[in-house]
């Protein structure tokens, strides 16, 4: 269908584009009929697209209806700028009586697949995500060809669209679920996209101020198919080279999809030091703090006097010391991220090994100390995914607070309040901890 | 809604303060500012009824200085008060590991000592008791040398895994504070002097009658006591006429019955030994006939020997308390443990006769 409009059409276009570095008009003849190429040229490869239009024929056409006819071109409907946003080609009659879509040659703009950049996959396949969601799912196909795979389109945003898909497997998901996640996503249509966890706030994860993230994020096409079979619901949104995968459940902290290329034994293993590698990263700091300053006596007695010997000359209590230490490891971590990756190695040098020494050596903390850090700081990344490391980093904290206070019965306090705040965790009516008969799946 | 918060806000400000107070945290010590004494002894004092004497390691860097800090005052929390004011760190009494008590204030009787400990719960009720017959403040000094070196000394004296043996008595405090309620309970506490190479010697150990001390036991007969309240642990060397014999493990197993001439016990002596040295070629069973003859007649005199000074270290009275009727069993000590007829069945086997061929 052609529509024909007056030619303000063209004048909206170059009042709302024009003074763009990257728009490109310019003026064709094909098959005898004069028209305007109108593009973006960050977006179109002007040059290879009007090389293949003017191929299109040789002899006249007698109209442009016949025009339009050869060069496939697909009549304009919605608002042109959008449009040209997107990458699209626009041709216009010189009047602007006529325009209509062609197809473009796009501009390379996203990188080829290849490994997965923030996180290690051992086994398995080792390809990772881009930022173009049709390649995406064209990874996901690749992992998963099954008919089962249910996907559906939400576009989220005022002026600017950004694209949702609602991956699911219809004969693993539940559909009540899915159609919930779906509605919510649908009424938030509109409102702007600021982040990952604006989309958590709006599928309704209580508490709300609960730090606890209601997804996991992958890079990987075989883990998402992983998830897809057990029934998640996986999230892409384009832009972002990660799926999410909601909702989370405790588990996926310790059990990644890869064990399961593990034997069971081997498996079981890893599992078990990853749980350990949690709990030491939290409780360690805390029982220093408790068994230093509120009960030494449940040591024994060799352990005490060690330990006081470390400490002698040390002139802070032991949950400032403790604090010192931790904020060192804690600028580090953010320094390291900011960093280019040639400094990276060189600041590991000085805050680690040269820092820690020095911090003994001036006896503003004990030697225990440096050791339990390290540990709790080595430990805190076994867990699953680097939401969750900032997770047990936080809870540290609270944990040395009430240890500080109320010594190992502060310990125990505090992870009860943990257990309830995991426990209470729910997105969309879906519990963190899936406590539930088991289904077969699948 | 606005106004719902800011309460909230406050009662929950208010309520962690509130929780705040309550902790003391404010009060702690830190490990290093503690000093943590591994030894206090109670003798008589000269002026005043006690002299506490505590061996205080204080950390120092790469070190430990040991001191013996000793006063006198008139209860023993007042003593230790005195020393806690002169001593600099703060003296945490949590884990102390032996007390030693002298054999003076022990033949006074420490019952009341004892349930103050335990009412106070300034102590750990597993702290270890002894009981010394020699001069105090030597017994501490001398020791300070091997603290010093090694701060456990004195805890693995009374440790199974390290340097126990079941040569001596082995009593915490909470065991000698239940003995002096106990009606059919009494305990043997160690004693110990300072010795001249080693750190300590054992010399025997002391009878505790209802918290008082009546008599004392030796090396020997204190091993037959372990062995008879099923406390053998280790081993031990038995030496014979022909042979020695290592004792690997005994254990003893009861049967009780009360008859018109007063209570009865057979006790059965399961002993499991290997051969360790052999003089003259005999044969096995005159090893084991040698063996159950000797422990006969020492486990008959041992018990005799209890019976008569009207201590029961043995628990033997444990066997009778469900077949003598409560009100009774306060009579226990006057009344049955006199007449109590103790019958003794020993069982030996030779488990290793060592790479050697014996004779049968």
């Amino acid at each position: 269908m052609l529509v024909n409009r007056s030619k303000t059409q063209r004048m909206h276009i170059v009042e709302q584009l024009g003074h763009a570095l990257d728009f490109h008009i310019q003026p064709l003849q094909i098959r005898g009929i004069p028209l305007e190429m109108i593009a973006l040229t960050s977006l179109v490869d002007v040059g290879a697209t009007a090389r293949r239009l003017s191929e299109a024929g040789r002899e006249h056409a007698s109209d442009w209806e016949e025009l339009l006819g050869a060069l496939g071109a697909e009549a304009t409907q919605e608002d042109l700028v959008k449009g040209l946003l997107e990458g699209r080609t626009l041709i216009l009659q010189p009047e602007g009586t006529g325009a209509a879509w062609v197809q473009s040659e796009v501009q390379q703009l996203n990188r080829p697949v290849g490994t997965t950049n923030n996180q290690n996959i051992l086994v398995s396949s080792q390809t990772g995500f881009i930022e173009d969601l049709t390649t995406n799912i064209g990874l996901i196909r690749n992992e998963l060809r099954s008919p089962d795979l249910k996907l559906a389109n939400i576009d989220i945003g005022s002026r600017e669209k950004r694209r949702i898909l609602v991956l699911s497997l219809t004969n693993a998901a539940d559909p009540a679920f899915v159609t919930d996640i779906e509605k919510a996503l649908q009424e938030h249509a509109n409102t702007p996209f600021a982040s990952l966890q604006q989309v958590s706030r709006w599928l309704r994860s209580t508490p709300r101020w609960s730090p606890l993230p209601s997804f996991v994020k992958t890079e990987s096409p075989h883990e998402v198919a992983f998830f897809l079979k057990k029934g998640r619901i996986v999230l892409l949104v384009e832009g972002y080279p990660e799926a999410i995968v909601i909702p989370v459940e405790l588990p996926d902290l310790f059990i990644a999809d890869t064990d399961r290329d593990y034997t069971p034994v081997t498996a079981f293993m890893i599992i078990a030091f990853r749980i350990l590698g949690a709990l030491i990263a939290i409780f360690a700091p805390a029982t220093y703090v408790a068994l230093i300053s509120v009960n030494p006596d449940v040591m024994k007695i060799e352990l005490i006097y060690s330990i006081a010997q470390s400490r002698v000359g040390v002139p802070y209590p032991s949950l400032t010391e403790a604090l010192i230490l931790l904020f060192i490891i804690e600028m580090l971590f953010e320094a390291l991220v900011r960093l280019p990756k040639s400094i990276g190695p060189a600041m590991t040098m000085v805050g680690g090994i040269i820092l820690g020494q020095a911090v003994v050596e001036a006896n503003l903390v004990s030697s225990l100390l440096i050791i339990i850090i390290a540990a709790s700081t080595i430990a805190n990344f076994t867990v699953i995914g680097y939401h969750f490391t900032l997770v047990i980093r936080l809870w540290r904290y609270i944990m040395l607070l009430f240890a500080s206070i109320f010594g190992p019965l502060g310990i125990v306090c505090g992870f009860y309040l943990m257990l309830s705040l995991v426990s209470s965790a729910t997105l969309m009516r879906h519990p963190m901890i899936p406590f539930k008969p088991v289904t077969k799946k699948e | 809604m606005r106004k719902r918060v800011r309460t909230g806000i406050c009662l929950l400000a208010a309520w962690l303060g509130c929780a705040l107070m309550t902790t003391g945290c404010w009060d702690y010590h830190d490990i290093n500012h503690r000093t943590v004494p591994v030894i206090m002894g109670v003798s008589k004092g000269q002026e005043k009824r006690y002299k506490v004497s505590l061996q205080i390691p204080i950390p120092a860097e790469r070190k430990l200085n040991v001191k013996v800090v000793s006063r006198e005052a008139s209860t023993i929390s007042e003593g230790i008060d005195n020393i806690r004011t002169d001593v600099e760190n703060y003296i945490d009494l949590l884990s102390i590991q032996l007390i030693v008590v002298s054999q003076e204030l022990a033949r006074e009787g420490l019952q009341d000592a004892l349930t103050n400990a335990i009412r106070a719960t300034a102590f750990p009720p597993k702290t270890l008791l002894a009981v010394t017959d020699s001069d105090m403040e030597e017994l501490l000094s001398n020791t300070k040398k091997a603290i010093t070196s090694d701060i456990t000394t004195f805890y693995k004296f009374a440790n199974k895994r390290a340097g126990w043996t079941p040569k001596t008595a082995k009593a915490n405090l909470m065991e000698s504070f239940s003995s002096t309620q106990s009606y059919t309970q009494d305990i043997l506490l160690p004693i110990i002097k300072p010795g001249r190479e080693t750190v300590l010697e054992f010399d025997g150990s002391a009878i505790l009658k209802k918290g008082k001390m009546i008599g004392r036991l030796s090396d020997n007969e204190t091993l037959v006591v372990n062995v008879i309240t099923n406390r053998f642990y280790g081993a031990d060397v038995e030496v014979l006429e022909s042979a020695s014999l290592t004792i690997r493990s005994a254990h003893m197993h009861w049967s009780s019955r009360v008859t018109e001439n007063g209570p009865e016990l057979v006790g059965k002596l399961n002993l499991q030994t290997s051969l360790s040295e052999s003089r003259i070629e005999k044969p096995k069973s005159e090893h084991i006939s040698d063996l159950e003859k000797l422990f006969l007649k020492e486990l008959e005199q041992v018990t005799n020997k209890l019976i008569q000074t009207g201590a029961d270290p043995l628990g033997l009275g444990n066997h009778f308390r469900s077949k003598i009727p409560f009100e009774k069993l306060a009579q226990w000590r006057s009344d049955y443990y006199p007449e109590l007829k103790v019958r003794y069945l020993v069982d030996v086997k030779i488990n290793n006769l060592g790479s050697l061929v014996q004779a049968e």
